[in-house]
């Protein structure tokens, strides 16, 4: 057996062990996730649930499968749908300081939804036609960034210039439109300007459930691809993939990820840079697995972040915290430590 | 690409078997189908019992059908005895119709009567969370019969509310804009619980002491006050309530002019807006202690308001306490607040106030003014 061949075995095992790993980990946590609320309903009433049938239990079911699983469930289908689009992104653009929020997609969807909803108040009823419209209003700020980058020289710092710019513009026209959405058309929309995950319906489980399934899929069957666009166009030629085709397919599965993630729960960002960066970390950089693992790890992430909002927003009575708001302050630090490492070298 | 496929098979799995359970909870379809049961059987006893007494006119009290302040068709299977109120203006009409002990669950702002706050000190009562977002866990955890919303805070939680399979009726509660609205939340909740005479009552009796203050006003002949409402302490901006808010509707029966009725609903006027209509009396109602209270009014004297008619005369008052409350809620102790306003408008007609959490500028303050304006 010559060295190379040894050396993907022994990253494969590893893979293997990781995702084992990880597999378990996201069942403690879900478990542990379903156990996390105000009411007094623990593992142990929980368990005793699956089990008997009771008459107290059809409160107990109320509470755990509307209230807290499509809850648990949301955040981890919307941590797979950031994380894989993360990397999707930053496959694209060959920059690993790129994410759907910092490049402007989250404000883009937002924006435009806002916009949507002002025009047509009815189309808020619909998830379908929201997401739809959000989608478009992610693929026109990423097209922005995209364009914007490439007139101030092409490199690493100024798509994240570009990123910047575009970002600021679409989060203060949203901020502004969820302002007249909420207050004109009594809608809770504020509060996706920051993301929140208080207000999942069981309905979104399902749509966030098939988007991310379909997604994942698809991510994994580009991952070659990915991996070719990475070395470079000609490299990419060479093994008889057609670069071009691979970053627009590539850009807009990113897209439709971002928009349905924001229509349902509003701007989370910073779990597509810090996921698959921890992927990175663990496997490297063959997509084939950073996938994955980056599926598993953002499903961790959020579902994580999301039992600290609970257990604090609940110890210190202040109401619900946003989770948008977390993430950000676990992100930030992260994205500035990278600028530190890549951009100075 | 092997890898891959077996991944994204796994993957797809166990992501799938989540959903599966997720969409189908089997036992929340079983519950329903047995009160649906309990339903047809409660209706059958019913018919046989008019089958039998023929002549006397029996109709079954439950279930019935009532049409909440949204328009919805609610029906009520029978008479709720496990009462969720989600606004402090709700608990006060509930236990206004003598309700009260049906009550299982409020809202944190819930304060009257002062019994809530004591059943909810002592646990007999639940604390379902802030008026703006309540706490689902805990209205589910109590497991109401009914739950009572606000058409104003509480609209958005609609798909919730149904999702988790509750009953809710939505009455105008804290979004009321008038005597009107208040008397047909109390109308509606009255029908729910058939007692719709107790209402009745309540309902003359609020109509006639208003209309006691309204003649007395116009057989005086007084001219209208013009009034400056603010919400809160100037330093947050002139916050006030314009024409659609019950504050609004408050000022104007008892003889005032509301300056920012020309502006419908919340609003922050400007200072300039404020100094050229030139109130004849401030009010700021406001939470906090009678110290804060007398801060607030050194405030208005040190601001750019101390050029207006109100502070030139001395008219500022403070609510705090129970008298903001009254005055911001509308609930069944409207008279007590239009009588409130009434005497701060037309102290000459109804004598002056004369209550603890009323705080009004002092004197000496409003001759220091005055010399100061002298002086400038």
């Amino acid at each position: 057996m010559d060295y190379a061949e040894k050396y993907f075995q022994e990253k494969k095992r590893k893979f293997f062990l990781v995702l084992a790993f990880l597999s378990v980990l996201l069942t403690f946590t879900f478990i542990f996730s379903l156990n996390i609320g105000s009411s007094n309903v623990g593992l142990l009433e929980i368990l005793t649930l699956m089990s008997t049938s009771s008459k107290t239990s059809s409160t107990l079911i109320n509470i755990v499968y509307n209230l807290r699983l499509p809850r648990t469930l949301a955040a981890m289908f919307i941590g797979v749908l950031l994380a894989i689009s993360g990397v999707l992104i930053q496959s694209v653009t060959r920059n690993s300081l790129a994410e759907p929020f910092l490049l402007g997609l989250s404000s883009g969807a937002l924006t435009f939804m806002a916009l949507a909803i002002i025009i047509v108040p009815s189309i808020a009823l619909s998830l379908h036609y929201v997401s739809v419209i959000s989608f478009i209003g992610a693929l026109i700020a990423f097209t922005l960034t995209l364009t914007l980058s490439e007139a101030i020289g092409g490199s690493a710092t100024s798509l994240i210039l570009a990123g910047l710019a575009v970002t600021a513009g679409f989060s203060g026209l949203s901020s502004f439109l969820a302002f007249i959405v909420q207050s004109k058309l009594n809608m809770p929309f504020l509060i996706l300007l920051l993301g929140s995950l208080s207000q999942i319906l069981r309905g979104h489980v399902v749509m966030l459930a098939l988007v991310s399934i379909a997604g994942f899929t698809l991510a994994l069957i580009m991952a070659k691809r990915l991996n070719a666009i990475i070395y470079g166009d000609e490299h990419a030629l060479q093994l008889g993939y057609n670069p071009k085709t691979v970053r627009i397919f590539a850009s807009m599965l990113a897209a439709l990820l971002t928009s349905v993630s924001v229509a349902i729960a509003g701007i989370i960002g910073f779990i597509g840079l810090i996921v698959p960066h921890m992927s990175r970390l663990i496997i490297g950089s063959d997509n084939r697995y950073v996938v994955p693992l980056s599926a598993l790890l953002g499903a961790l992430v959020l579902c994580v972040s999301d039992i600290f909002v609970r257990i604090a927003s609940e110890g210190l009575a202040i109401g619900e915290i946003p989770v948008g708001a977390v993430t950000s302050v676990l992100g930030a630090p992260f994205f500035a430590y990278l600028l530190l490492t890549k951009v100075k070298a | 690409m092997k890898i891959s496929i077996i991944v994204a098979l796994i993957l797809g799995l166990i992501i799938g078997a989540g959903v599966v359970n997720l969409v189908s909870p089997g036992s929340v379809t079983v519950t329903t189908t047995v009160t649906q049961n309990q339903k047809v059987s409660e209706t059958s006893v019913s018919t046989v019992v008019t089958t039998i007494m023929e002549t006397t006119t029996i109709k079954p009290e439950y279930p019935l059908t009532v049409v909440d302040a949204l328009g919805r068709m609610i029906e009520i299977s029978k008479k709720p005895v496990r009462v969720v109120s989600l606004s402090p203006a709700i608990t006060e009409e509930l236990y206004a119709l003598g309700l009260g002990k049906y009550v299982v669950g409020v809202d944190s702002f819930s304060d009257y009567p002062p019994e809530v706050v004591k059943l909810r000190n002592e646990g007999k009562i639940v604390d379902v969370g802030g008026y703006w977002q309540p706490n689902f866990e805990k209205i589910v955890e109590i497991e109401p019969d009914l739950v009572v919303a606000d058409t104003g805070a509480h609209i958005k939680f609609r798909e919730k509310f149904s999702e988790l399979g509750l009953t809710v009726v939505y009455v105008k509660g804290g979004a009321a804009s008038s005597l009107e609205d208040v008397l047909s939340d109390i109308g509606l909740l009255a029908q729910i619980f058939h007692i719709e005479e107790v209402a009745k009552n309540i309902s003359l009796k609020i109509k006639e002491q208003i209309g006691s203050i309204e003649r007395e006003l116009l057989s005086k002949n007084v001219s209208k006050v013009k009034v400056l409402i603010l919400l809160g302490p100037p330093s947050w901006g002139y916050w006030s309530a314009g024409s659609g808010t019950f504050i609004n509707y408050v000022v104007k029966v008892s003889g005032g002019y509301n300056i920012a009725s020309k502006y419908h609903g919340w609003i922050k006027l400007s200072a300039e807006d404020i100094l050229l209509e030139n109130p004849d009396v401030i009010v700021v109602s406001m939470m906090g202690s009678p110290g804060e209270a007398k801060k607030v009014i050194d405030e208005i004297f040190s601001s750019e308001l101390s050029q207006t008619n109100a502070v030139k005369k001395g008219n500022v008052y403070v609510l705090i306490g129970d008298a903001n409350n009254i005055l911001v809620r509308p609930s069944p102790r409207i008279v007590e607040a239009v009588k409130l306003m009434a005497q701060i408008l037309h102290s000459e007609v109804f004598g002056e106030v004369s209550r603890e959490d009323v705080i009004k500028a002092s004197p000496q303050l409003t001759s220091l003014v005055a010399q100061t304006v002298y002086v400038g």
